[in-house]
C-alpha cells in the first residue's frame, strides 16, 4: 500500500522533471539562444583555430562551414554537437576499447534529453532543395515544431533572437536552402545561423557519431514511449569514418552507431513500459541483415537515405536504468568485429 | 609574467592543461583519462590537435645565465626549476622537472617527437599518452617515463594526401613510441606499427 502511494506520488511528479523543470526553474531556456551564445562566443572569435570559414548569405543568413570547404577537426566537432543540444549537453572525446585497439569515441550526456535531443539535436526536419530533400537538424526545429520527432515534446522556442540550424552535405548552404529552413521552421533568414559539414571529415564523422543518444530517443519514441519519462540521457559511441570518401564515412559512422554505440537512459516510468519495448529496439533485432557493413545496406538503398527502412536505423545498445524500481534492463549488442574491420579498412600492420 | 605551475604544489596536475593549451595556441583538445594497465587503472592524457603542422619543429631549448633548462614556444617560455625563488626572474612557465607538470608536459613533447618524424604534417593527431609516477628520484622517474612512453602510449594520426606505400615506408622509420596507427584519409586504410606491452608496463608502474 505504502509502496503504490510511493509509485503514485512518483507518476504525479513525474512533470516537474524534463520539460516543465526547465519552464519553471529557468522561466524558458531558449534552445536556440543558447546556441547562437555558443556560435558568437567560441566559433566565430576563434575560427582560425578551429579550421573553419564564416560568410553571410545575400538573404542575411550565416552559413558557417566546418567541414565543407574547410578542415575543420576535434574542436569544431564537439561544438557543431554541444551547439546542436542547445546548450542542454557537453560531448567530450574518450577512447573506447575494442576487442585489439583502443580507437577514438565520444561520449554525449545530456540532462534534458526530451528537449536536448527531440526538439534540437535530432536530425528530422526534410527540406527541399535543389530538387531534392536535405534533412535538417539543430534547435531551429524547435520553434514552430517542424517535424513529427520535434512535436513528440510539449517544448517550444517562440520568437528567438537567432536560431541555429545544422546539415550534413557536400553542397555549400545558400539562398534557397536557407530560405526554405525558414519558411517550414518559422523564422527568417537573416536570423539563422546554418552549420555545414559533409560525412567525409571530422567534424562530419564527430556530429554524426555523436547522435547516440539522438539515436535511441527517437527509437524509443516509436515504440509510443513517453518523452518526458527520460530524465536523463547518456552514450559512449566509437568514433571512426574519418575518411575522404562520402560513401565509405557514411558507411562506417552509421556502423559507430548501429554497431558501436551504448546508449544509458534514466527514466521514470512502470517496468513494464520498458520491457513491452525491449526485443524491438535495436538493430541486432533485423537478423537478416544484421553483421552487414552500413556503406552495403546503403547500396542497397541506392545511396538514398529516404529509401532506408525505418528499422534499420537503430540503436546498437540501450540500458534503461527506471528510478522507480531500480531495476536496469537491457538491449541489443556491440558488434566489434564490424567495428574493428572499419577501424582498419584494408590496412594491416607494417 | 610568470606562472609557477607546480613547484609551490610540486605534486599538482592543475595548470598544466591550461599551460599546454596556450603553449599550442588553444588549437587542441586536452583531457586526463585512465587506462588500464595489467589490474592497474594508470592515469593517462589525451592530446588531440587540430593544427599540428604549426607545433612540429617549433620547440626550441635553451639555458639562463643561471644555468635554468627552458623551452620556448614561438615566444612561450616554459623553465625547469627546483624552486620558485627566482620566479621574478623568469619570464614564462616555471615547472619541476620531476613534478606532474613536467611529467605531463613531456608526454606532450614526446608526441610533438613523434609526428616530427613524419615529412608530411599530420591532418589531425590524438595521442593517448600514459603519466608516470612522480619520483623524487629523477632517474627513476625518467626510466618508468622511458617505458610508458615507448611501450604504452597510443598515437592515432590522420595523413591526406599519400598513398599508402607512401605511409608503409614513412611508419617502418618512426622510432619505438608504443602503438602508431596512420589512417589514410585518402585510401580508408589504416596501418599500424608496434603495440603497447602490458609485461612491460607493469614492471614500471
Amino acid at each position: 500500500m505504502l509502496k503504490q502511494a510511493f509509485l503514485l506520488m512518483l507518476r504525479n511528479k513525474k512533470t516537474e522533471r524534463g520539460v516543465m523543470q526547465i519552464n519553471k526553474s529557468r522561466k524558458h531556456w531558449s534552445v536556440n539562444e543558447a546556441a547562437a551564445d555558443i556560435i558568437e562566443q567560441k566559433l566565430i572569435p576563434n575560427k582560425e583555430r578551429l579550421n573553419i570559414e564564416i560568410f553571410v548569405l545575400k538573404n542575411g543568413a550565416t552559413v558557417i562551414d566546418m567541414g565543407i570547404l574547410c578542415k575543420g577537426g576535434f574542436l569544431a566537432g564537439k561544438l557543431f554537437t554541444e551547439i546542436e543540444l542547445g546548450g542542454l549537453g557537453k560531448m567530450n572525446y574518450t577512447m573506447v576499447k575494442l576487442d585489439h585497439f583502443h580507437v577514438p569515441g565520444l561520449q554525449v550526456i545530456s540532462d534534458d534529453p526530451a528537449v536536448a535531443e527531440m526538439a534540437s539535436h535530432v536530425a528530422a526536419t526534410k527540406v527541399p532543395w535543389q530538387g531534392d530533400i536535405q534533412v535538417v537538424s539543430g534547435p531551429v526545429r524547435s520553434i514552430v515544431g517542424s517535424d513529427v520527432f520535434a512535436q513528440s515534446v510539449e517544448y517550444r522556442d517562440p520568437d528567438p533572437r537567432k536560431a541555429v540550424a545544422g546539415v550534413q552535405t557536400e553542397k555549400m548552404p545558400d539562398e534557397e536552402l536557407t530560405d526554405n529552413i525558414g519558411k517550414i521552421c518559422g523564422i527568417s533568414p537573416d536570423r539563422l545561423y546554418i552549420m555545414a559539414a559533409r560525412t567525409g571529415c571530422m567534424v562530419g564523422a564527430v556530429q554524426v557519431c555523436s547522435r547516440n543518444v539522438e539515436q535511441s530517443m527517437p527509437t524509443v519514441c516509436d515504440r509510443g514511449f513517453d518523452m518526458d519519462q527520460i530524465i536523463e540521457g547518456n552514450a559512449v559511441s566509437p568514433l571512426l569514418g574519418i575518411v575522404n570518401d562520402e560513401a565509405e564515412a557514411g558507411g562506417r559512422v552509421n556502423d559507430c552507431l548501429n554497431y558501436g554505440q551504448e546508449t544509458n537512459l534514466t527514466v521514470r516510468c512502470e517496468d513494464e513500459d520498458i520491457k513491452a519495448m525491449l526485443d524491438d529496439i535495436p538493430f541486432s533485432k533485423n537478423k537478416d541483415i544484421y553483421g552487414t557493413p552500413f556503406k552495403e545496406l546503403l547500396e542497397r538503398c541506392h545511396n538514398n537515405w529516404a529509401n532506408v527502412p525505418r528499422d534499420w536505423d537503430a540503436p546498437c545498445r540501450i540500458n534503461f536504468f527506471n528510478v522507480v524500481s531500480g531495476n536496469r534492463f537491457s538491449t541489443g549488442m556491440i558488434n566489434r568485429k564490424v567495428l574493428e574491420d572499419d577501424f582498419m579498412g584494408k590496412g594491416g600492420m607494417v | 609574467m610568470t606562472k609557477s605551475e607546480d613547484v609551490k604544489n610540486k605534486f599538482s596536475w592543475q595548470g598544466v592543461i591550461s599551460m599546454l593549451l596556450t603553449l599550442c595556441d588553444e588549437t587542441a583538445d586536452i583531457s586526463f583519462e585512465y587506462r588500464t594497465v595489467g589490474d592497474i587503472k594508470t592515469p593517462a592524457i589525451s592530446f588531440r590537435l587540430d593544427q599540428p603542422q604549426k607545433l612540429m619543429h617549433c620547440v626550441k631549448h635553451g639555458k639562463t645565465k643561471s644555468d635554468v633548462r627552458f623551452d620556448i614556444w614561438d615566444g612561450k617560455k616554459v623553465y625547469f626549476a627546483e624552486s620558485d625563488e627566482s620566479e621574478g626572474d623568469l619570464d614564462g612557465y616555471i615547472i619541476r622537472n620531476n613534478g606532474a607538470a613536467g611529467i605531463t608536459y613531456r608526454s606532450f613533447l614526446e608526441m610533438l617527437r613523434v609526428i616530427e618524424q613524419f615529412d608530411k604534417a599530420p591532418e589531425f593527431v590524438w595521442s593517448s599518452m600514459l603519466l608516470a609516477p612522480v619520483s623524487e628520484d629523477e632517474k627513476i622517474e625518467a626510466e618508468k617515463e622511458n617505458i610508458l612512453h615507448h611501450y604504452g602510449a597510443i598515437h592515432t594520426i590522420w595523413m591526406d594526401g599519400l598513398d599508402d606505400e607512401t605511409i608503409k615506408d614513412t611508419l617502418k622509420k618512426v622510432e619505438p613510441c608504443g602503438q602508431i596507427r596512420v589512417q589514410n584519409m585518402s585510401s580508408a586504410n589504416t596501418w599500424i606499427k608496434d603495440d603497447y606491452n602490458d609485461n612491460k608496463l607493469i614492471k614500471v608502474l
